[in-house]
């Protein structure tokens, strides 16, 4: 695979150096023109600011103070500077140019930028005290130019997020495109290992006019002229319909090449994590905006009618997924998905146009439809086109791809709601919706092999069954449902209300919930391999459990932005922890039930019941918040997690051979 | 993604890229700068507005009440005057009737949008229009009751040119830079992938000469299997050229038609023996 | 002007009031009668103005009393059979006569009619009500003296001070108060209070021992000398005060307008007795239209009060405001 790796790494390199050129050449330039147009704006507001003080001095003057007299000038000229962070000095001084007094800025401890005796650093501006038309004293303003240094420095943080969320899409992208630019490369080499074993494919799924495909089309001729003649040569041997075949058969054209199985499964990757991507830019300020748009709704407390829509989305959303698998089985992966993402897109596009609070609530139900369709469908996909073998890592990427996009989306999303507000942001969302949509359009091929039941359809049977596993339900009440609720009810619901309560802006909110993600990626391939060594899955859970409670705690030490950071990163980490050994647990546990209805059925069930962990979070951290605050609802909920691990340690008993029914 | 070339592929998504990136840079500088502008302006504006209410509220401060102060209609027709950006000055009483006004047809109608209630939750208001701004400030009496209010309109039509001016620029900027990134993606990817597409190329002429598709000499399927045929037996061997993986594959194809061409040549010839050779197609 | 209008209507109907008697047909106008000490002033007229421009329709009945206490009396009668919509007086001495105590006698008062006061120094001092807020009584009003805390605040804005010099007149209930009260309220300020009485000689107080009260306090290097609400000092001798203050360069701080005005006062802060009458007809207004019971209504001062800084003076001593509060000000130049 080595030019096919050189592609791809090269490709990347390229990237970066065309992203950052494009990042650096748009800071330079938009740089260069702050200077020359603010710098009048700000001018005419410093005389604006001259002329109150000259309008206060020369109503004393006139009054019959004598200048060199004049008390509480130090008072008036620090209360100027106290609202202006951009002036440097104000000085007074007589016709003569005597300096009679004299402010500065870091007097008023305003001094973040090192004042320089540079004199085209500072602008200075005059302004003269007029009393009888003549100018008694003259006012020296001296305005710092490099405010507008201070304004490209915002704009270049601003821009720096944006390259790194850019770079993580352009990840994405590139996995992507790696794959789909070297399809040709990769057919050909599937169909030289299919001609060594003797068989000749006739379809081809790469159709590109360059020398790859070339090579492509000409094996393909070739192979025609070879059946054509072939058939006629045994036509003269043989009568035609005796059933015999030939070595120059050309083979069925079902025989999918893996290149375009893993096309299929690196798309489903790139448009999940688009379409994930859109709706968690509106993840950092959406109980903000619930609060904002509902307005009163009867008697209800505002934090429940912003817990509200939360809970509605993953009850819908849940449903959504369990009944979406049988549907999409029917209907086609790619169908699916299309139809998924146009209904995800349309219900984001239309909750930034909501006007109160139930069509708000309906297009949130609107768009947990089309998610979960979507998430089914590219799970399908993902099934579709990998075997035993690749199938685990098939779906490592695909949940790679939302980690990805709860990384980026909040980030990104903050920012643009500071900039553009929150509805143009949804709007946005439901653009970046559709973009998904054109990508599985694109490049995905329908692949779905029918009546393979391996979707995770769940009946009602199957619930009832497992839940008469004692120890199944032990599970997911003390551990999987508390994790969820914690994760849910924090992440989604409690974090923004809280760093906006304590002052944040979106753009902050949406760098600290990301760290939940973070949090989450490094710990969890440590866990992997330990977890499996050390058999140890039990304990993995109730650290877990408990590690999610210290981060909850941290809110009581902490303040702000740091106190939800580490919270998120401790909540990302503890998941991490419990992610996999808790799966592996289920299956362990419910062997009898794998045995009836398979794996896929009893992970179904178990999802779906953690989901109602989901559901109910917001309504429980919105009763908290009424006795504690927004602290005091995490710091609850913590308390609660961490207290159900416990139980879940000393309840869950390891299974005792003497209970089974064997004989 | 499923035609044109791999570089082709390539340079498009490199393009994009630089679009996005030119894009949103663009964007975010557009925003930093409207709203760094706007500050700027609104708090110029807002300080005048100050400066001319509390001169009035001084003048309150003796003891008239707001509609007995003849000498303000003076005044706001002085300020309205003396400075080219201010539009329009009015003062209204509490119901937003307007008392004096730099324009004299205006006093006595009811002003425009005037809610009372607004004014107790935030006094100074900034209404921004297409190309104006205006400032309102109430008056308050010594009970802080609300009495009235001062109401300032300016134009801002300069600072609007501003914004189109640097959305102008912006533009300009991203297609220099959209055009610079077009060059270094089209020259990276010639670097790229140009070797690569050489070595497909020489591959793709060595194929051709064992059988080449758009030779329309050859009619007849059977001439044309034949010719492929002994073309392949006695081909040229591209296995000692292939230097890079495509080569190497197609050396790999090219040795599988030949077994496969062997294979069936010694079936039929077993055939032929086995069957009489007056068993022949009717 | 409007005003004198105004206060001619009243005149007229006071007097038509008089002769006609009490038996005129309301038809929804209100009866308010106004008892003053001598004739309508600005509070009067701010009050009468107020309500009429709110539209509330109301005939205005004047009564001086010339502190003479059987034109009090008849008043009181008067009032107890007409039975007006609300009465109104004016300053401490009046209120009190019309109103009584807290706990006077409602045989000898007038208790069961809504009453509004202006210009009462101390309503809790005077034992008006026991509680600002909740008057509990019939009758509530507006206090016309910024707080004592207010007028600090005043004086440490124009000069940071350290002591400060009051002279008071010891047989006024008033003037012990207001020196007791700051004596309180600078030493929680670490403010050193010089504080002077004026000799009592032949159970009344002397006048001309003022001059030397003031060079006393100056040489204990006063920064500035408050002038107490007190008639006998501010009133009677406050021209000898003042011109004593100058001599010495001591700046004088009054509550009292015309102190500062008329004699030579450097700074005073006061209400404006208009505003002192809109305010007390707002409180009116919530009577009379509200149908609120004065029992609710608190007893209030304003927010806003009048700064009054004499540059004459100031120029004179050399002790000149500070800009920002001069902006704030009313000034005084020739």
């Amino acid at each position: 695979m080595h030019s096919i790796r050189t592609v791809s790494t090269r490709v990347f390199i390229l990237s970066v150096l065309v992203l950052l050129t494009a990042a650096a050449m748009m800071a330079a330039w938009a740089h260069r023109s702050f200077g020359p147009q603010l710098l009048p704006e700000a001018e005419k507001r410093t005389i604006a600011a001259g002329e109150v003080l000259a309008a206060q001095i020369a109503r004393a003057l006139e009054a019959g103070v004598p200048p060199d007299k004049l008390v509480g000038v130090e008072d008036i000229l620090a209360d100027t500077m106290a609202v202006r962070d951009d002036l440097r000095y104000i000085r007074i001084l007589d016709p003569a140019g005597r300096e009679l007094f004299r402010r500065d800025a870091e007097a008023n401890g305003n001094g973040s930028l090192p004042v320089l005796d540079r004199p085209d650093a500072i602008l200075d501006t005059v302004v003269p005290v007029m009393v009888q038309n003549r100018p008694l004293l003259l006012i020296h303003l001296g305005v710092d130019r490099r405010f507008v240094d201070r304004l490209s420095r915002d704009l270049l943080i601003d821009i720096i997020t944006v390259l790194v969320v850019s770079a993580l899409c352009a990840l994405e992208v590139l996995l992507f495109i790696g794959n789909a630019t070297t399809a040709e490369l990769r057919e050909l080499r599937w169909l030289a290992d299919e001609a060594e074993r003797g068989r000749l494919v006739t379809r081809l799924y790469s159709r590109a006019r360059d020398e790859y495909g070339r090579i492509l089309a000409w094996y393909s001729a070739v192979v025609q002229v070879l059946a054509e003649g072939g058939r006629k040569m045994k036509e003269a041997i043989i009568p035609p319909g005796s059933g015999q075949s030939s070595a120059t058969d050309p083979v069925d054209h079902d025989v999918v090449p893996d290149a375009t199985r893993s096309l299929n499964v690196v798309a489903a990757r790139l448009s999940i994590f688009i379409f994930a991507l859109a709706e968690e830019l509106s993840r950092p300020f959406f109980p903000l905006y619930v609060q904002e748009v509902a307005g009163r709704v009867g008697d209800l407390s505002p934090h429940l009618i912003a817990a509200l829509p939360i809970s509605t989305f993953m009850m819908v959303w849940a449903l959504a997924q369990m009944f979406g698998a049988a549907w999409s089985e029917h209907v086609g992966r790619r169908k699916a998905f299309i139809i998924g993402a146009v209904a995800g897109a349309g219900g984001l596009a239309m909750t930034g146009m909501s006007v109160g609070f139930y069509d708000l609530v309906l297009w949130r139900c609107v768009t947990a439809v089309g998610y979960g369709v979507l998430m089914i469908a590219v799970q399908g996909i993902v099934v579709d086109n990998t075997d035993e073998a690749s199938r685990a890592r098939g779906f490592s990427m695909f949940v790679g791809g939302t980690l990805a996009a709860g990384i980026c989306g909040p980030a990104f999303g903050g920012v643009l709601a500071d900039q553009i507000g929150y509805r143009p942001t949804f709007v946005l969302g439901g653009f970046v919706a559709l973009a998904s949509c054109a990508v599985i359009y694109a490049c995905a091929v329908e692949t779905r092999r029918p009546n393979v039941g391996n979707s995770a359809s769940i009946n009602w049977h199957y619930i009832a069954t497992l839940f008469r596993n004692r120890r199944f339900v032990t599970l997911v009440a003390a551990s999987a449902l508390p994790t969820k609720l914690a994760a849910t009810g924090i992440l989604f619901y409690l974090v923004p209300l809280f760093l906006n309560s304590a002052g944040a802006d979106s753009a902050d909110i949406g760098r600290a919930l990301p760290l939940y993600f973070v949090g989450f990626m490094c710990v969890s391939p440590l866990v992997a391999q330990i977890s499996d060594r050390l058999a140890m899955r039990k304990e993995f859970l109730t650290a877990g459990g408990v590690l999610s409670g210290i981060a909850c705690l941290v809110v009581l030490w902490l303040d702000g932005f740091w106190a939800a950071a580490l919270c998120s990163l401790g909540l990302g980490a503890a998941q991490a922890l419990i992610s996999a050994p808790q799966l592996a647990l289920v299956l362990d546990t419910c062997d009898e039930e794998v045995k009836s209805f398979g794996a896929a059925a009893v992970l179904g069930v178990f999802r779906f019941v953690e989901r109602m962990g989901s559901f109910l979070s917001p309504f429980l951290a919105a009763a908290l918040i009424t006795y504690g605050g927004y602290d005091g609802a995490i710091i609850g909920i913590g308390i609660l997690v961490a207290v159900c691990a416990l139980l879940f340690y000393v309840g869950f008993r390891k299974r005792t051979t003497d209970s089974s029914s064997r004989p | 993604m499923r035609s044109g070339g791999v570089s082709g592929r390539i340079w498009l998504i490199l393009v994009l890229i630089a679009v996005m990136m030119a894009g949103t840079a663009g964007a975010l500088s557009y925003f930093k700068f409207e709203m760094k502008l706007r500050e700027l302006v609104t708090s110029q504006l807002t300080t005048k507005t100050a400066e001319l209410h509390s001169k009035i509220q001084r003048v309150l401060m003796l003891g008239l009440l707001l509609p007995e102060l003849n000498e303000l209609q003076l005044l706001v027709e002085r300020e309205a005057g003396r400075e080219e950006r201010t539009d329009l000055v009015d003062i209204h009483d509490e119901t937003g009737r307007i008392l004096f006004s730099s324009d004299r047809d205006r006093i006595g109608q009811a002003l425009a949008d005037y809610d009372a209630a607004a004014v107790h939750a935030a006094p100074i208001q900034v209404v921004t229009g297409d190309a104006t701004i205006t400032i309102r400030m109430p008056f308050r009496n010594d009970f802080d009751q609300l009495i009235g209010g001062l109401s300032v309109r300016y134009s801002i039509s300069d600072t609007r040119q501003k914004q189109q001016w640097m959305a102008g620029y912006l533009v300009t900027g991203a297609v220099i830079t959209i055009g610079v990134c077009g060059l270094l993606s089209l020259l990276g990817t010639r670097l790229v992938v140009g070797r690569l597409e050489k070595q497909a190329r020489q591959t793709r002429l060595s194929l051709k000469q064992i059988y080449d598709p758009t030779d329309a000499s050859a009619t007849s399927p059977e001439e044309r299997y034949r010719t492929l045929v002994s073309r392949l037996e006695r081909g040229p061997d591209l296995i000692a050229d292939a230097r890079d993986e495509v080569a190497r594959d197609a050396a790999r194809i090219v040795a599988a038609l030949r077994r496969t061409v062997a294979a069936e040549t010694a079936t039929q010839a077993t055939k032929n023996e086995r069957f009489p050779a007056d068993v022949s197609v009717g | 002007m409007n005003r004198r209008r105004f206060l001619l209507l009243a005149g007229a109907t006071a007097t038509g009031m008089a002769v006609a008697g009490p038996a005129v047909a309301s038809r929804g106008r209100r009866r308010i009668y106004m008892v003053v000490p001598q004739q309508a002033t600005d509070t009067e007229i701010g009050f009468q103005e107020f309500l009429t421009r709110r539209n509330i329709e109301a005939d205005f009945i004047l009564r001086p009393t010339h502190g003479d206490p059987s034109r009090i009396a008849a008043i009181i009668e008067e009032i107890k059979t007409v039975r007006p919509d609300l009465v109104y007086t004016w300053g401490t001495p009046t209120t009190l006569a019309i109103f009584g105590p807290y706990d006077g006698d409602p045989e000898r008062y007038v208790m069961d009619i809504p009453g509004v006061f202006a210009t009462v120094t101390d309503p809790i001092a005077s034992r008006l009500v026991t509680d600002l807020d909740h008057p509990n009584r019939n009758v509530t009003g507006v206090v016309h003296l910024a707080s004592l805390e207010v007028q600090l605040n005043t004086i440490s804005a124009y000069r940071d001070i350290r002591s400060l010099g009051i002279i008071y007149n010891p047989h006024e209930e008033n003037a012990v108060l207001t020196m007791k009260k700051l004596t309180e309220l600078t030493a929680a300020r670490g403010i050193q209070l010089l504080p002077e009485a004026v000799p009592i000689v032949d159970g009344k107080p002397n006048g001309d021992a003022i001059p030397h009260l003031v060079e006393r306090i100056a040489k204990q290097e006063a920064d500035f000398l408050y002038i107490g609400p007190d008639t006998f000092v501010s009133v009677a001798n406050g021209a000898r005060l003042t011109a004593a203050a100058i001599q010495h360069r001591l700046p004088t701080f009054s509550a009292t307008e015309s102190i500062v005005r008329r004699s030579n006062a450097l700074v005073g802060l006061f209400s404006s007795a208009i505003s002192i009458g809109r305010f007390s007809a707002f409180k009116a207004e919530q009577i009379l239209v509200e149908g609120r019971s004065p029992r609710e209504v608190p007893i209030e001062t304003l927010r806003r009060f009048s700064l009054l800084i004499n540059m004459r003076v100031a120029r004179q001593i050399e002790v000149y405001p500070p800009i920002g509060l001069l902006s704030l000000a009313e000034v005084l130049t020739d």
